[in-house]
């Protein structure tokens, strides 16, 4: 069975971009969110095997989103990756005390969200 | 990403423009409170998230010109936001001028991805303006605040800075818990949240982890306002909704009454009604709908358009059943077909509302087309000036797009070849401007588009003498003008450093006509040596779903698409004539020349076939029209039509293929080009 994987993302084209790099290498079944509110609304439906989430988002911040998952009995084993833009190193390390698993700046290498990837669905 | 397709440049492209255009009106709104000192927090957040976005995706794409500059932008407006530098007329300036160049650049980059601009001038502008700004306090600012560090933990450094920007503001801070069904709660908390921006300010929304009911969810908004706390609970005052009061730690009494000008706020809540209905006029919430647009990509305009099609044709598989039932007399057919009539009828109108949506007008095409125009021009020294008529036709976006390079091609041609140098048009006694004309006006359900050029036109007789030299045609073939110029299109008819001799047409125009005829168009060349040339382009409006009239021959069904049939006629044998070796009929005083299918896909014929009657389908395209013979009239249905696929694609005379109501799949024929082609000469398909 492949892995459902939950993208929180406002940018369409950064959305875009992740998925084609999950796609290439793994059979996932991938479900994007374009705001926090959104992703909020899909976490129940489906049993997600990884999340990964942006921190800059309208309405619901990408932290709120982490400590919301990592809070809440069914979802906090879910693994969660921060993708972040240089800069915002501040909001990086509180999501990492939040409890997400690993992060990624942006721009990065396919491979390398391919490698967290891999290291998470094993 | 290493792999960057042009399909992802294309989004990139797009989105990157979606932002600029915000950034433009957000900073010219920014820039109108400058004099007033009176900075909305939210239309700064959204100017720096703009130039955030930008610096991430330019990033991903390695476009390190618009990654810097975005960057540097970010970084002032992160200040900004921050409260670590202050706003004036001179950071406006310099930030209108990093848009500027931001806005060269992704244009550029558009054209080509090698396309830059020196960034360095105003990156050290922006950068002049954050060496002014001091740092900030070291101490944990909220150490005496009595908020639940769960809330502190998750406030990004933005939401920490609006906190603090509360609180010197002699604000009170709130935590409203509510709780919500989880299928409208965005609904649900939006009118919320607009209700206490009127009077204040929402810090933070986070969602709670601790929701007792199932397919509930709970969020904590933590909300400064000038309002008391019994105040705050009036307007709160709905089911699941709960407010609190933070305070200062040590005291069980909410700031509210710790204040230390206890008649300030009262003096600011007599302020803050007065300056937020402004915004209200406005468009009443600083959320960033500017436009009314919103921006889809056309693939998911095809999927649903392709549903809309399947639901057409599983429509026409229920009327079907629905007709079969009525004629076994069963009860509960009249309601059926009565309830069939109603789906018909709203899925037309569904039909019709995709259609519109994936509607643009063909000024899209035509600017892109002037700007080439103004570029070729300069380049070759003519001077050319660009008439463009009807631009407001509306045409399917599908086929704006792939109509661009044929277009390009023709009006690249006409300019290079068409129009001559100035002196060559005075010597001529020509107006020395050379005149390109592009014109589109809708017929029925046909969009024309006519290019014209007034420049040297085409000598038939040269083109005639190519086409002998090449092998094309016979010395002796007689051919009317109009065929003459038809043996342009002919694959292998010139190549491209010959054919200038001939004015230049010639030059690829069999991929011009082959891309027309994709899109079940039709192409025609009228000229007139030293006088002009003028291109004809007819093409349906739309490619997606099609009424079809149905034939068969022999046992194969085929799809014609109804907007090229003219009428139907049954022909007595007797009536068909011969005439130069083609079978023709008389029409109501002309002559209509026939095609017969059977013979084009070389299928065997059948013994008394010269002594039945046949059907005859009048096809018309643009002023011409041709008979194709058939064997049977199948009635008309609605299809989608779905390309054939590369594999196939070299066959000529099909346009695609169909599915029926039934799931079988048929081939729909090509009329442009099986009557451009037959009208030329001998035409055989293998089928």
């Amino acid at each position: 069975m492949s892995n459902k994987i939950l993208i929180a993302e406002d940018s369409p084209t950064m959305r875009a971009m992740i998925c084609a790099t999950l796609e290439a290498f793994g059979d996932f079944e991938i479900q994007e969110a374009p705001n926090g509110f959104e992703a909020l609304r899909l976490l129940p439906r489906e049993k997600f095997d990884l999340v990964i989430t942006d921190i800059n988002m309208p309405d619901i911040n990408g932290l709120e989103l982490v400590s919301f998952i990592k809070r809440n009995e069914q979802y906090k084993t879910i693994p969660l990756i921060i993708v972040s833009t240089e800069g915002s190193e501040r909001d990086r390390e509180k999501g990492l005390k939040l409890g997400a698993d690993a992060y990624l700046v942006k721009p990065f290498a396919p491979e390398a969200l391919q490698a967290l990837v891999q290291k998470f669905l094993s | 990403m290493a792999d960057k397709s042009a399909q992802a440049l294309k989004e990139f492209l797009g989105e990157a423009e979606d932002i600029l255009e915000s950034l433009s009106s957000d900073l010219t709104e920014l820039a109108e409170t400058v004099d007033s000192g009176e900075t909305d927090p939210d239309l700064l957040n959204s100017i720096f998230r703009g130039a955030h976005s930008l610096k991430g995706l330019s990033g991903m794409f390695g476009f390190v010109d618009i990654s810097d500059l975005s960057h540097q932008m970010e970084s002032v407006l992160d200040s900004l936001r921050l409260g670590k530098v202050s706003l004036d007329q001179a950071l406006i300036d310099v930030l209108f001028e990093a848009l500027e160049i931001l806005g060269r650049l992704v244009h550029g980059k558009g054209e080509s991805a090698d396309f830059t601009v020196d960034v360095g001038p105003v990156v050290k502008n922006l950068e002049g303006v954050l060496s002014g700004g001091g740092e900030r306090e070291g101490d944990d600012p909220f150490a005496g605040l009595d908020i639940d560090r769960s809330v502190l933990d998750v406030l990004t450094e933005y939401e920490e800075h609006r906190l603090l920007e509360n609180l010197k503001k002699g604000r009170n801070l709130f935590r409203v818990l509510a709780c919500f069904n989880l299928a409208t709660f965005d609904t649900d908390l939006g009118e919320i949240t607009e209700i206490l921006k009127k009077d204040g300010e929402v810090i933070s929304t986070l969602p709670s982890a601790d929701s007792e009911m199932e397919d509930s969810i709970a969020f904590q908004i933590l909300v400064g306002s000038a309002l008391g706390l019994n105040e705050m609970t009036a307007l709160m005052a709905r089911p699941g909704v709960r407010v609190e009061a933070i305070g200062h730690k040590g005291t069980n009494k909410p700031a509210v009454q710790n204040r230390p000008t206890p008649s300030k706020p009262a003096a600011k809540q007599s302020v803050l009604p007065a300056e937020k209905p402004a915004k209200a006029v406005d468009g009443g919430t600083s959320m960033r709908s500017i436009s009314r647009m919103v921006r889809v990509d056309i693939d998911k305009l095809d999927v649903l358009m392709n549903i809309v099609g399947e639901l057409v044709i599983a429509k026409g598989t229920i009327s079907e059943l629905a007709e079969q039932l009525r004629g076994e007399h069963h009860g509960l057919a009249g309601d059926l077909v009565k309830a069939t009539r109603i789906l018909e009828r709203r899925l037309a109108e569904l039909q019709k509302g995709v259609m519109e949506v994936r509607m643009v007008p063909i000024s899209q095409l035509f600017d892109k087309m002037a700007r080439v125009v103004r570029r070729m021009a300069g380049d070759v020294g003519k001077k050319i000036t660009l008439e463009i008529r009807g631009a407001e036709t509306e045409l399917d976006k599908l086929i704006t797009e792939d109509l661009s390079d044929p277009l390009l091609h023709i009006i690249r041609n006409a300019i290079d070849h068409g129009i001559e140098p100035p002196e060559e048009r005075r010597a001529a006694g020509k107006p020395e401007i050379g005149q390109v004309g592009l014109r589109a006006m809708q017929k029925g359900n046909h969009v024309v588009i006519e290019i014209h050029d007034d420049g040297r036109g085409i000598d038939a007789e040269k083109v005639r003498k190519k086409a002998v030299e090449r092998g094309l045609i016979d010395e002796k073939t007689e051919l009317s003008q109009e065929e003459v110029f038809d043996l342009i299109f002919l694959p292998g008819f010139s190549t491209a450093d010959k054919v200038s001799e001939l004015s230049g047409r010639g030059v690829g125009m069999d991929v011009v006509k082959n891309n027309i005829s994709a899109l079940s168009g039709m192409i025609e060349i009228a000229s007139r040596v030293g006088q002009g040339t003028t291109m004809t382009i007819t093409l349906p409006i739309t490619l997606a779903i099609i009424k079809a009239l149905i034939i068969r021959i022999r046992n194969k069904e085929f799809a014609i698409p109804i907007t090229s049939v003219m009428e139907t006629l049954m022909v007595e044998r007797g009536a068909v004539r011969t005439i130069e070796g083609r079978e023709v009929i008389e029409l109501r005083e002309s002559t209509l020349p026939l095609l017969r299918l059977s013979r084009v896909f070389q299928f065997a014929p059948t013994e008394n076939e010269e002594s039945k009657p046949c059907f005859v389908v009048v096809v018309g395209m643009a002023d011409k029209r041709l008979g194709l013979v058939v064997d049977e009239l199948l009635g008309q249905q609605d299809v989608v039509i779905k390309p054939l696929g590369n594999i196939l694609s070299f066959v000529r005379g099909f346009a695609g293929a169909a599915e029926m109501g039934n799931r079988k799949t048929i081939l729909v024929l090509d009329v442009g080009s099986l009557m451009s082609e037959s009208l030329r000469g001998e035409l055989t398909v293998h089928v």
